[in-house]
């Protein structure tokens, strides 16, 4: 029972910190706080639901391809020509593009939601450690768990992930010093294509379902994860995202049902409580300021 | 010249007019520097040499080459910039913020040895290798900063207040390193608050006064002979005691 | 002319673009009369979103949480008692006097008002303290907020289901007075002292502040006022539509509104009127286009009206990202129509 609800937790966790990487790693690079993200998310469950009757790999693979193609193009497309813009005609102009996702979406094929059928072996059941385990459970955690050993390499081992840093952290100074923005800010879409395309083939098979505003939700739980955590920091903001999670399948073990329904007014609220508190979020430790 | 900065005017929004006019000459192997009291527009102009922010009049040239209006092209220009607030990247390790400062070199072989250089330079850095930046005193953070500057192997080094805030014994320490690159052969344009000290190590001065205008130019003798800046200074200048 | 008429003239030239839309719903049929009255119900919430967001130059995405505080305090104030009792028949002890508590319409109108006046007065400590992109993120979660607890209190607001049985008070008429009198006092805290300091923290917060204005007290007005106005735009449009659901509450419409202000011009006041007259319109027409009404062809796949108004907006934002009034404010100039630049430049306020 414990392993069990152990599994669950940290793949949920795993799972959020996925996403609220993405929605981080867009806010240090561009100041974008990008409500787009969730459909860059659909993209991929889109994809996902194309290709329901292939094998399940060219599936999750095509998800990933569509993710980080529509990632891309809302780059092209919307924010590049908005690259110089306040942050908030930013957010505006990713609610436009948000909006003309979805109905694109709804457009075509999804005017209301359609079943995937899930992997027969994703509902079986085996045991770990003499507990009894979903394997949905245990993939959430693999998959997740590996993207985030991944990205981690990639942020703290490569140049490009030293550039990205950087320029999450200061833009200008990051420029002055050479990392061009022509790189870095496709290259943090791309990377942000990949984390959501993976989030969708997650969401996919434990929703068993993909529709219109899918990624709503999703999205949402990254800005929460991200603002706790700390959007300056990637490291922060996953780790954010990582204890939203795992407080989500606490509270949804633990809380009575008809609180539950009002999760996200307590979660909405605290975050309203740190913005105003502590807006360098509650992990990252106290701001340095050199000047 | 190699740093040539003729007439320019920059605005800060529609009611702030920082800089009004200013020129100033750096030539190879020059060490110049620029002091004046703070709100003068010191700062300004080197933002302006950099590109960091705009100018509504006036030519900055590098080499005869128009500098252009975004940071990396100063980047391609070999010019380094350490600005007042040192631009240390917190959530970046210190050996990671030093090799930012090569960033676009490609002799990988080179990098490493001037790594080297500048860890024997900076000793501290290399105690604090692994460390994050966050957790050096201001101090160590401008010696990083001035280290970073310098992976790039400038053609010029711009350096704006580098001993802002710090304690006696590390400004010395910055001067000497300021010092030492000069007898390397560095071309560097510092703006300073010391102006005693700035006009002790430079071979020229420029005396800026609000808003954003030249005072005086010269040598500390050539200055110690305009009244109107010992009046401004409120001091004689005293230049570097030749060998 | 003399001063003070000048100073009139925006707002008197507003009221009569809105008496227009009035005269224009009065001769057309019901579908017109229709549209018209929504059109005015969204003059008067972007109105009030305008006297927070033209003021202090910060976004608000928190607003129509302020419309359904309106919008449900009417409802519980105007549907006739026997069928609350109906409606509301697992009322928590504590408030089963809501089910007995009625009031006339014009009553309810005014409460409405105040209800939300208390929800701002609430939230406006937050508002104070908050700029720019955590001001933005802060209010849509205020609507999150607010949007769930709606949406899962099912005893008490009925939660996804539907208000209904609401009398239909709202007229043409009284939409056009509202929007009128929103305009009014939209122009008069624009003008007043705590607006124009306002202003000044818009174009510049340190030099505000440190000239002695206390910026964050001014927004916290503003928030307060604007929240007021949505109220009554919530009030309006419940007794209007006589029928409503949580979902009119939520992000579509705080859209739909955002498309407005930014078409108009969101530091202006007319830029608020003529964004939410023409996307009213222009949502009428899209509507029709997409049911394949306007072309005489077949009807377009749903979405499609949407998708445009996404791209008209995103159009804007990359052309004129300030809309089409930028700060300044209509005026008649010797008999000809003209636009007089604002006291003070665009400028991106409260930005790098």
């Amino acid at each position: 029972m414990i392993m069990e609800f152990l599994i669950s937790a940290v793949g949920l966790g795993a799972l959020y910190a996925l996403l609220t990487l993405g929605v981080a790693l867009m806010f240090g690079v561009l100041g974008l706080m990008n409500f787009a993200y969730g459909e860059i998310l659909l993209a991929g469950a889109f994809a996902m639901y194309l290709f329901r009757n292939e094998p399940w790999f060219v599936g999750a693979g095509m998800a990933l391809v569509f993710a980080v193609a529509v990632a891309l193009l809302s780059e092209r497309l919307a924010f590049h020509p908005l690259r110089d813009a306040d942050p908030v005609i930013l957010m505006i102009a990713s609610f436009a593009v948000s909006l003309a996702l979805q109905s694109i979406a709804r457009m075509t094929v999804l005017p209301r939601a359609r079943g995937i059928a899930p992997e027969p072996f994703l509902s079986r059941r085996i045991e770990v450690l003499g507990a009894d385990v979903s394997v949905l459970d245990l993939v959430t955690v693999g998959l997740c768990g590996v993207t985030l050993v991944a990205v981690a390499w990639l942020m703290g081992r490569t140049s490009l992930g030293i550039q990205l840093r950087a320029a999450a952290e200061d833009f200008r100074m990051a420029a002055l010093l050479g990392v061009r923005p022509n790189l870095v800010i496709p290259a943090a879409f791309v990377i942000v294509g990949v984390l959501a395309g993976i989030g969708s083939v997650v969401l996919a098979a434990r929703q068993g379902s993909v529709s219109a505003d899918m990624g709503l939700q999703p999205m949402l739980i990254g800005v929460v994860g991200a603002v706790l955590g700390g959007m300056s920091s990637l490291k922060g903001a996953a780790l954010g995202g990582f204890l939203l999670g795992a407080v989500t399948a606490l509270l949804e073990t633990f809380l009575p049902t008809d609180l539950i329904a009002f999760r996200d007014a307590f979660l909405f609220t605290a975050l309203i409580v740190v913005l105003v508190v502590r807006p360098q979020g509650l992990l990252s430790g106290a701001k340095v300021r050199v000047s | 010249m190699m740093l040539s900065v003729d007439d320019i005017h920059v605005h800060y929004g529609a009611s702030v007019h920082a800089v009004q006019g200013l020129s100033l000459q750096v030539g190879e192997g020059e060490l110049v520097s620029v002091i004046g009291q703070n709100g003068a527009g010191k700062s300004t102009v080197l933002k302006a040499v950099m590109g960091v922010v705009p100018t509504a009049s006036g030519r900055i040239t590098f080499d005869g080459v128009e500098v252009g209006a975004s940071g990396f092209s100063s980047v391609k220009q070999r010019m380094s910039y350490v600005p007042e607030s040192r631009g240390i990247f917190a959530g970046l390790t210190v050996g990671e913020n030093l090799r930012l400062g090569a960033i676009v070199r490609k002799d990988r072989k080179l990098v490493e040895a001037d790594i080297e250089r500048e860890l024997e330079r900076f000793p501290v850095l290399r105690r604090y290798w692994d460390r994050g930046a966050s957790l050096l005193s201001g101090g160590e953070q401008q010696q990083l900063a001035i280290a970073r500057a310098l992976m790039l192997r400038p053609r010029l080094l711009v350096l704006d207040e580098p001993t802002l805030g710090l304690a006696p014994i590390v400004v010395d320490l910055i001067f000497d390193v300021v010092e030492q690159l000069r007898a390397e052969g560095m071309t560097i344009l510092l703006v300073e608050q010391n102006a005693v000290r700035a006009l002790e190590v430079a071979d020229r001065s420029y005396v800026v006064q609000a808003p954003g205008r030249v005072l005086g130019e010269g040598t500390a003798t050539e200055l110690a002979a305009q009244p109107d800046v010992v009046d401004h200074l409120g001091f004689t200048p005293e230049g570097r005691v030749q060998p | 002319m003399t001063v003070l008429s000048t100073r009139l003239q925006t707002p008197l030239l507003l009221i009569g673009i809105t008496a227009v839309v009035l005269a224009v719903g009065t001769a057309g049929g019901p579908t017109l009369e229709r549209v018209a009255t929504l059109s005015l119900i969204s003059v008067v919430f972007v109105v009030g979103l305008s006297t927070f967001s033209g003021n202090s130059g910060v976004m608000s995405f928190g607003h129509v949480a302020f419309m359904a505080v309106g919008a449900y305090t009417t409802a519980y104030l105007t549907i006739p008692v026997p069928l609350k009792g109906v409606l509301f028949a697992n009322l928590p002890e504590s408030l089963r006097w809501l089910a007995e508590v009625h009031t006339s319409a014009s009553a309810a109108v005014l409460l409405s008002c105040a209800m939300a006046a208390v929800a701002g007065l609430v939230t406006a400590p937050v508002v104070a303290r908050l700029s720019g992109l955590q001001s933005g993120i802060a209010t849509l979660a205020f609507l999150l907020v607010v949007y769930n607890v709606l949406n899962s209190w099912t005893d008490v607001t009925r939660g996804s289901s539907s208000m209904i049985g609401l009398p239909r008070s709202t007229t043409i008429v009284t939409a056009f007075v509202a929007a009128a009198l929103a305009i009014a006092v939209g122009w008069a805290y624009r003008t007043s002292r705590s607006g124009l300091q306002l202003q000044a923290g818009r174009e510049d917060y340190w030099a505000a502040q440190a000239a002695g204005i206390a910026v964050g007290r001014h927004r916290a007005i503003a928030w307060v006022l604007s929240a007021t106005i949505c109220g009554l735009a919530g009030s309006l449009y419940a007794s209007f539509l006589t029928t409503f659901n949580v979902n009119a509450f939520f992000l579509s419409a705080t859209f739909a509104f955002v498309v407005m202000i930014v078409l108009g011009g969101y530091l202006s006041l007319s830029g608020a009127v003529l964004g939410a007259i023409g996307v009213s319109v222009l949502q009428e027409l899209l509507r029709r286009l997409q049911d394949g009404g306007l072309t005489g062809g077949s009807a377009l796949p749903p979405g499609t009206a949407n998708l445009l108004l996404a791209l008209v907006l995103l159009l804007t934002l990359v052309k004129a990202p300030y809309g089409v009034m930028g700060a300044r404010e209509l005026v008649l100039v010797r008999g000809g129509r003209r636009l007089r630049r604002g006291a003070q430049a665009v400028r991106t306020p409260a930005g790098s």
